[in-house]
């Protein structure tokens, strides 16, 4: 009985395990450190970075990211080069929205440099329609690092939670070091 | 599947360069797909076509910001700001406006610093 009760709360769940977050996190995997917000919880595994959110991931995603910069990106064919400037890096990332097919109407807010753990980076702020018409806004800070590329993100819907949760992004950016 | 995509591309403007010989923009949108795409030789096609888009039209921004930028990774830093000085005087409001400011104040702290 017992067993079935976890088999049907991991099904539930998604089979990831939540746990609360606040004060200083240390990624010794993927070689970051950063302030996380009370009140929000994190994924307790999950793979090249962290994903927190407050309500529920549909609701809003905070996540920190890295992977090998020459890892192939979900939808764009073209490449992040590790000589890059932050500008084509951006780009690229653009590219890499404007070919999903699974949304429409992607905008770009902003497209600006900014300092992402201590390194020149970029920041993108977009909208975008998913395919139940919801409207979803995101911040993208962005860097290459050494052969990573970092990224810092927010997305959530347009109505109420993006407003709501820019300024946690904000912080969680501005504390946000590599330690590489 | 890259290779036609980018071949497409490349197809179309040529095409349009064809159409309409005297227009900077096809020149200059075919320096920015080379540079962009950057297999060997590219960036050297790319800077003739950004230099055919200038002599068309000397007032046409975007080749500037593409020759700026070529210049800029091969580490000709004296050229690269002088091509983005050029751009941004032309397209004052451009959208990459801030990366652009970016390199030329980086360029003056360094200048100040060494």
């Amino acid at each position: 009985m017992k067993v079935a009760g976890w088999i049907l709360l991991l099904t539930l769940f998604g089979c990831s395990l939540w746990v609360p977050v606040g004060g200083k996190y240390v990624s010794n995997d993927s070689f970051f450190e950063v302030e996380l917000p009370a009140g929000w919880r994190r994924a307790y595994s999950t793979r090249d970075g962290l994903t927190m959110t407050r309500d529920g991931l549909s609701l809003q995603s905070v996540r920190i990211v890295r992977e090998p910069f020459d890892k192939e990106l979900p939808f764009t064919r073209r490449k992040l080069e590790k000589n890059m400037l932050p500008q084509e890096v951006a780009e690229i990332i653009i590219d890499n929205f404007r070919s999903n097919q699974n949304i429409s109407n992607f905008q770009v807010g902003e497209n600006q440099p900014a300092t992402v753990g201590g390194y020149p980076g970029f920041k993108i702020t977009y909208s975008y329609q998913t395919k139940e018409n919801l409207k979803k806004q995101g911040i993208y800070y962005g860097a290459l690092i050494d052969q990573w590329l970092y990224r810092v993100f927010l997305e959530a819907p347009a109505r109420h939670y993006f407003p709501r949760d820019l300024s946690i992004l904000e912080r969680v950016k501005d504390t946000f070091k590599v330690t590489l | 599947m890259l290779k036609w995509r980018w071949g497409w591309a490349e197809e179309a403007i040529r095409k349009s360069i064809a159409i309409k010989p005297d227009d900077p923009k096809g020149h200059s949108q075919l320096g920015e797909l080379l540079r962009r795409r950057a297999e060997p030789g590219d960036l050297e096609k790319a800077e003739s076509n950004y230099r055919s888009a200038i002599e068309l039209d000397i007032s046409y921004a975007p080749p500037h910001r593409g020759l700026g930028l070529i210049y800029l990774k091969q580490g000709n830093t004296e050229k690269a700001l002088g091509e983005f000085r050029i751009y941004l005087s032309l397209a004052p409001q451009a959208e990459d406006r801030a990366y652009i400011e970016q390199y030329l104040s980086k360029s003056r702290g360094g200048e100040g610093g060494s």
